[in-house]
């Protein structure tokens, strides 16, 4: 089925988004990139490159290679090529006919309609212009759509009742934007608009390119502006030192072999400080200031009346940058999807109401914590794991802890912990009327299912008779959010301590079947077993179960082990004896070997 | 200009609505109604399916690239330090084998090539050839006659599988 894309026809980068399974994803260009650069070049050969292949060439080939197109969108601006003239939409036709070509590569279906964006500030022809650049490219314009308006679909902020007023603060790589939005009943609608066309990323790495080259003519005495291969080393690393004094306090510049003099080779290193940098930029983000003041004032409102702040374009990270905004609105800005993208994914998202695949989509609910039913030694046996996505149905057998157990008790908890105990009880019920049986024979399936509005159907049946006894919870996941975090964390810190209890309650539960099967085997089998080893097996029980009131896991351990090896002689001895008698009674097959999984966990019985 | 930059967003299309309003009362065959809504749910059902399977594809497809792009990752990071020993190499130059420095220096770099070799990393960095933006990115350019030409590779690039993962950075004639 073919595709629509939203697409961020941006002036230095390009992005492509798609709706798909309920999400809006970026799809990866030709060359693995999530964006392109918005440059095309004419090779002399006549090939088209589009991208990072034609930033590569632009050097040799500057005539035939354009970058920024979008600043001529709509204007009569034209470009002679090997005698035809191109317009601005025919070049920007090129860029949206890669991004076309790699998102159908990339979704192996056909693409033919496209929801793309273009600056607030755009008037009626480069509209127009744009919407023919998609034409020639090969794709049905759905809609042309506001970069500002598409960030604010990206984070669904049209989504609340209310009348909103929204700020988007878009710093790209070489231009500045701030819009004011306010929407009403799903409709977007820009208030103002106001920025600085020669403003971006780019003039932040300039400014560490520039310190760089100052210090090291100061220090070194040789001027690196003038090495080309040295700039270039430069610019990565200065972009380098950008991205990483976002998230750290200080980077390491360190150009080995920057340059040669006649006393041999020179190399750059030094630490630059996020101090340092911000007192370097502090000019270009004082200079955001004066437009963001523009656009409150030309939306006649005050500061105050600023619902959300919505962050658009990579330099947006700069953490001065992001200071001067929450200085300016009082407000934290929306985060979480990439600001590199965010457009994009707004476009996508537009796209895909266009083509109701947004509604089609059953938007799918996660359980926010385990549900599962409390075992043999108070352990709590996890059915369905958190953040299952639901509906969901899920079984698991079990069996009785005792000879001739009447009834099971089936005790629903919620939560994270190992232990029943620390978890939510959400519900408890029996099974009975289980027809006398020896313990571990019986099965008993419970089956956990949650419908799409997560109320919980448990049911549990015994295989035997058919008997089923079921309860439903409803709300259960109604919990506060907070309470779901308090759950989660808390099993975290529980973690190591659950974790022993766990294991104490597993050697328990060990030792328990242990003496059940040793005095099972005195009782079948008594008569052909010889006085010391039978009195050596029942000194063993009597010390197992002594051990077992107490609390020394070791004793438990050592008592298990003795009544262990008591009891493997025995029936090493019976079946030696078994050996020699030929023909004697093969040992019954144990429970668990049935074809349905059989959980080694025993439901407590009713108390 | 504020009129042009009124858009509505999101489409309401709610055809109940517009039944209810109707004027004169039509009668409603439950069964074509429920027949639609079948047809809807069905539809929504295969498209569903339909992204499914894409999505399956290539999660397939993605996984196997993570794992590359995994490896290249950690060779990108390596990259510098391998561009430090070309240059440390050419600084040396034929000098470089005279001195246990220098050898150790050149063997170092010959090790790590060759490791990284076995992992599938090719290098870009013949000259001369012909101009190629997929491999090469022209820092320098001199016109000249006849096609564009690769005389100096300042920089080697690299190649790792299919992926160029840094092109070579070259000075350009022609």
């Amino acid at each position: 089925m073919a595709k629509a894309v939203g697409i961020d026809l941006g002036t230095t980068n390009s992005v492509v988004a798609v709706f798909e399974v309920g999400e809006p994803v970026v799809i990866p260009n030709a060359e693995g990139g999530r964006t392109t650069p918005s440059v095309v070049g004419f090779s002399k050969t006549g090939e088209v490159l589009v991208g990072e292949v034609a930033k590569r060439q632009a050097i040799t080939n500057p005539d035939r290679t354009i970058r920024s197109v979008k600043r001529h969108m709509g204007t009569s601006w034209t470009l002679p090529i090997d005698g035809k003239d191109y317009t601005a939409q025919e070049i920007s036709a090129r860029i949206l006919g890669k991004l076309k070509r790699d998102a159908e590569a990339y979704l192996g279906d056909e693409v033919t309609e496209a929801v793309i964006t273009v600056p607030a500030y755009f008037n009626d022809a480069q509209r127009t212009a744009t919407q023919e650049a998609g034409q020639i490219a090969g794709l049905k314009v759905l809609r042309i759509i506001n970069e500002p308006t598409a960030a604010a679909l990206a984070y669904g902020l049209e989504k609340d009742d209310e009348e909103q007023a929204i700020l988007v603060f878009d710093l790209g790589g070489g231009t500045f934007d701030v819009s004011v939005l306010e929407i009403a009943d799903n409709v977007f609608e820009v208030k103002s608009t106001s920025g600085d066309t020669s403003l971006g990323g780019d003039d932040w790495d300039q400014v560490i390119i520039d310190y760089l080259v100052k210090t090291f003519k100061d220090n070194e005495g040789v001027d690196l502006a003038a090495d080309k291969m040295a700039i270039q080393r430069l610019k990565e690393a200065a972009e380098k030192a950008k991205i990483e004094l976002s998230s750290l306090q200080e980077s390491a510049v360190n150009l080995p072999f920057i340059t040669a003099t006649s006393e041999g080779p020179k190399h750059l290193d030094l630490t630059l400080t996020r101090a340092k940098f911000n007192e370097l930029t502090a000019d270009l983000v004082e200079r955001c200031r004066a437009p963001f003041e523009a656009a409150i004032k030309d939306a006649k409102m005050s500061v105050g009346e600023i619902d959300h702040v919505v962050m658009v374009g990579g330099s947006t990270r700069i953490p001065a940058v992001q200071e001067l905004v929450h200085s300016l609105t009082g407000k934290d800005p929306h985060k979480g999807v990439n600001p590199d993208e965010v457009v994009a994914i707004g476009a996508a998202v537009q796209a895909g109401v266009l083509k109701g695949d947004v509604k089609d989509v059953l938007l799918l609910d996660v359980t926010p914590l385990s549900l599962g039913i409390e075992t043999k030694g108070g352990i709590m046996n996890k059915i369905i794991e958190r953040n299952t996505t639901i509906p969901t149905k899920r079984s698991q057998t079990y069996t009785t802890a005792d000879d001739n157990q009447p009834s099971v008790e089936i005790h629903v908890l919620q939560g994270e912990r190992e232990m029943a105990m620390y978890n939510k009880t959400l519900g408890k019920f029996q099974l009975v009327d289980i027809p006398p049986a020896p313990q571990g024979m019986p099965q008993i399936g419970v089956t956990f299912d949650i419908d799409a509005n997560g109320i919980v159907h448990v049911s549990a049946q015994d295989k035997a008779t058919g008997k089923t006894q079921s309860m439903t919870i409803t709300g259960q996941s109604s919990l506060a959010d907070e309470e779901i975090n308090r759950m989660v964390k808390d099993a975290e810190a529980h973690a190591d301590d659950d974790k022993r209890r766990r294991e104490e309650a597993e050697i328990r539960n060990q030792a328990d079947a242990l003496i059940y099967s040793t005095e099972k085997l005195l009782k079948d089998q008594g008569d052909k077993v010889e006085a010391e080893q039978r009195s050596e097996a029942e000194a063993a029980v009597a010390a197992t179960r002594e051990a077992l009131e107490g609390s020394d896991m070791e004793a438990i351990k050592t008592a298990t082990e003795r009544l262990s090896t008591a009891a493997q002689g025995i029936s090493a001895k019976l079946y030696e004896a078994g050996a020699t008698e030929a023909g004697g009674e093969e040992a019954s097959p144990s429970a668990a070997a049935n074809d349905d999984e059989v959980v080694d966990a025993e439901i407590i019985e009713e108390s | 200009m504020s009129e042009d930059l009124n858009e509505a967003v999101l489409e309401e299309s709610e055809p109940e609505d517009v039944t209810g309003e109707h004027s004169e009362q039509l009668e409603v065959d439950p069964f074509a109604e429920l027949a639609a809504e079948r047809d809807q749910i069905t539809d929504a059902l295969t498209r569903l399916q339909a992204d499914f399977e894409n999505f399956r594809r290539r999660s397939n497809r993605e996984l196997s690239e993570a794992s590359s792009r995994g490896a290249s990752a950690v060779v990108l990071s390596l990259l510098p330090v391998l561009d430090a020993l070309d240059l440390a190499a050419a600084h040396l130059g034929e000098s470089a084998e005279a001195s246990a420095e220098g050898l150790a220096l050149v063997q170092a770099r010959s090790l790590l090539l060759d490791s990284l070799a076995k992992q599938g990393l090719e290098r870009l960095d013949g000259a001369p050839v012909v101009f190629d933006p997929q491999i090469h990115d022209a820092v320098m350019h001199a016109e000249g006659e006849g096609e564009p030409t690769v005389v100096e590779v300042m920089r080697a690039g690299y190649r790792l599988g299919e992926l160029v993962i840094r092109p070579a950075m070259v000075r350009v004639e022609g």
